[in-house]
């Protein structure tokens, strides 16, 4: 495999990417609204770069929407980069962004780097194995069947092979470090936040938090009283 | 891997993509897309927490009920009225039911403390009392749907006076009925997020919870999205190439997903015992889980009980629903199944002849 350049001729490469670029998305839409903009955007870029392949060079060369290979484009340069990017939502669901200057170079920072990498790591093996199921599958075809059977193939092998994977030891001991070590950067982002808030005189957090405490339980006790405010309710 | 015979033909679908496009932009931002729209009126309201009663269908007006309709914080109650045609609520309208439905809004980190006491116990009593008081009746069948189940299982069992009966849909009851073979001899089949959670230490859930005071709607999405990533690939990408041209696929498409756009976030006090009380713990089936101080005992549950779970539920396995029959034994207690998953329960056109019916039958049987 290629390590860059000539990635339309190489699939497992462009699988590779494909998978990067899905598990490095959150999968955490904000809003409908955002949800049916960026859908709009992905579909209209994917209908002029698919026309222009079409027109420039026929169906077989351009592929297809259902064919595999036109899903592994994650660049954002043709339609389902959108999408990729649609499925993160942006850089607001990226925990890490805003407070990225901030840490960078820390231990936590490199820690959770790592965990990441480690995490996607166990999942892109998990679509890699999926792809070569699919592939497998396929290869057992005398000719290439129609496109509804080709997706049908590909959505059982992924189901199999993710549902596997997710399961996995592995998998589960990745995940505890992942979400251990993003808690870890989220609090050094917090406690920076914190002393900004007290520099400029802002309540932080945690007193806001005592409040809203002290606010349920005011109420919890106002209930009890109640009955005897209104014993007819 | 590619060929003609891959490739399906350029001009169909670069005319379903033009669709597509025009349908999207249509909806302005999803303000066109209208979900739940069978008219209702505002009863009671306690902060962001209302009590609604749907107007009546049937020319009779209501016969049966009444019915309270309680999803819980995971979804919108709105499921059940996501579009005219397959909207369980107007089902039950048109065969005159009284139903009422109680929509908790959207906590924010001012209600992080809220707990399953305030939810299953506080605010759906008081919901119940103005309903009483509203229809001068003894009360009302509570129809809990997965979360919104486990609150109203939970104030049967506290409350066996003013709980007429009790519909249960795709319901968490024992939260480890999942890790035994549903069969003799048969292997085991976890349900995936319950052994997420169960993998996860009971330290490291909670401070999952307070980092962000509540247990995020947008997180508990995408772990849903997660469980079946390749379903989720293929639904927005070569699935809506599909339904392009059809306008009633592509509108049910569009209403769900503005439902499924809008998860609140769970309370961090309620997603605590949610996660670790429950899903780790398993409290409510050991009669260990503490309502108002209080252990909550399920087999306290006087009520007729009509439980529905969905056979291919791969949020809420089958046996952890199924497991109130056991703990109910021989009283008045009837199961249904569905040939679905989750959702598909309330917006299937497998379920549309079951569960409605089913519901309606037993509504009426009640009186």
């Amino acid at each position: 495999m290629s390590e860059q350049g000539d990635a339309d001729r190489d699939p497992f490469r462009l699988w590779q990417q494909s998978s990067r670029a899905f598990l490095d998305s959150t999968a955490m839409p904000e809003s409908f609204r955002e949800r049916c903009a960026a859908l709009f955007a992905a579909w209209t870029r994917f209908a002029r770069t698919y026309a222009e392949a079409s027109g420039a060079a026929g169906p077989a060369a351009a592929g297809g929407p259902f064919d595999p290979v036109s899903w592994m484009d994650a660049g954002g340069a043709g339609g389902f980069g959108d999408l990729w990017n649609w499925f993160g939502a942006g850089t607001g669901s990226d925990p890490s962004s805003a407070g990225r200057s901030f840490v960078h170079g820390s231990a936590e920072w490199l820690a959770y780097a790592a965990a990441l990498d480690r995490y996607r790591g166990v999942l892109a093996a998990a679509w890699l194995r999926a792809f070569q199921r699919f592939a497998a599958e396929l290869g057992k075809y005398g000719k290439a069947p129609d496109w509804q059977r080709i997706q049908r193939l590909w959505q059982s092998a992924a189901d199999v092979e993710l549902d596997l994977a997710q399961r996995s030891e592995d998998f589960l001991d990745a995940q505890r470090e992942v979400i251990r070590a993003r808690l870890a950067l989220a609090a050094v982002l917090r406690k920076h936040t914190g002393k900004l808030a007290e520099l400029l005189g802002l309540p932080t957090r945690a007193e806001l938090d005592d409040l809203q405490e002290a606010v349920h339980a005011l109420r919890r006790e106002l209930r009890a009283l109640r009955p005897r405010l209104d014993p007819e309710r | 891997m590619t060929g003609p015979a891959i490739a399906p033909d350029p001009a169909s679908v670069a005319r379903r993509v033009i669709a597509l496009g025009r349908r999207l932009a249509a909806t302005r931002g999803g303000a066109t897309v209208e979900i739940a729209t069978t008219p209702r009126d505002e009863v009671w309201r306690d902060g962001k927490i209302r009590l609604f009663r749907y107007r009546p269908l049937a020319d009779s007006g209501p016969r049966i009920g009444p019915l309270l309709i309680l999803h819980g914080l995971i979804g919108r109650q709105s499921m059940t009225d996501l579009e005219p045609g397959r909207s369980l609520v107007r089902r039950l309208l048109e065969a005159g039911a009284d139903v009422w439905v109680i929509d908790w809004g959207n906590p924010g980190r001012g209600d992080r403390f809220k707990d399953f006491t305030d939810y299953a116990d506080h605010h759906l009593g008081d919901a119940l009392a103005v309903l009483r008081a509203a229809t001068h009746g003894p009360g009302a069948a509570l129809f809990g749907i997965c979360q919104g189940g486990t609150f109203a299982a939970i104030h049967a069992a506290r409350h066996p006076g003013s709980v007429l009966g009790l519909v249960l849909a795709v319901t968490p009851i024992d939260f480890h009925a999942d890790m035994h073979p549903a069969a003799p001899g048969s292997p085991a089949r976890e349900g995936l997020l319950n052994l997420w959670v169960r993998s996860l230490p009971p330290d490291l859930l909670a401070a999952l919870v307070d980092e962000r005071g509540n247990l995020s709607g947008q997180l508990t999405g995408a772990l849903f999205q997660q469980l079946a990533p390749a379903r989720t690939l293929a639904k927005y990408t070569s699935g809506l190439i599909e339904i392009a041209e059809d306008a009633e696929a592509m509108e049910t498409f569009l209403r769900m997903e503005k439902w499924l756009a809008d998860r609140p976030d769970l309370p961090g006090a309620a997603a605590k015992e949610w996660l670790i009380g429950l899903y780790q713990e398993n409290r409510l089936v050991h009669g260990t889980f503490r309502i108002a101080g209080e252990p909550v005992d399920l087999g306290a549950i006087t009520c007729p009980v009509l439980n529905i779970f969905g056979r291919l539920d791969h949020i809420i396995p089958p046996p952890c629903s199924r497991a109130l029959g056991r703990i109910l034994g021989d009283r008045d207690y009837e199961e249904i199944e569905a040939p679905t998953g989750h959702v598909g329960v309330f917006v299937s056109e497998r379920a549309r002849d079951i569960v409605a019916p089913a519901i309606i039958r037993w509504l009426a049987r009640l009186g």
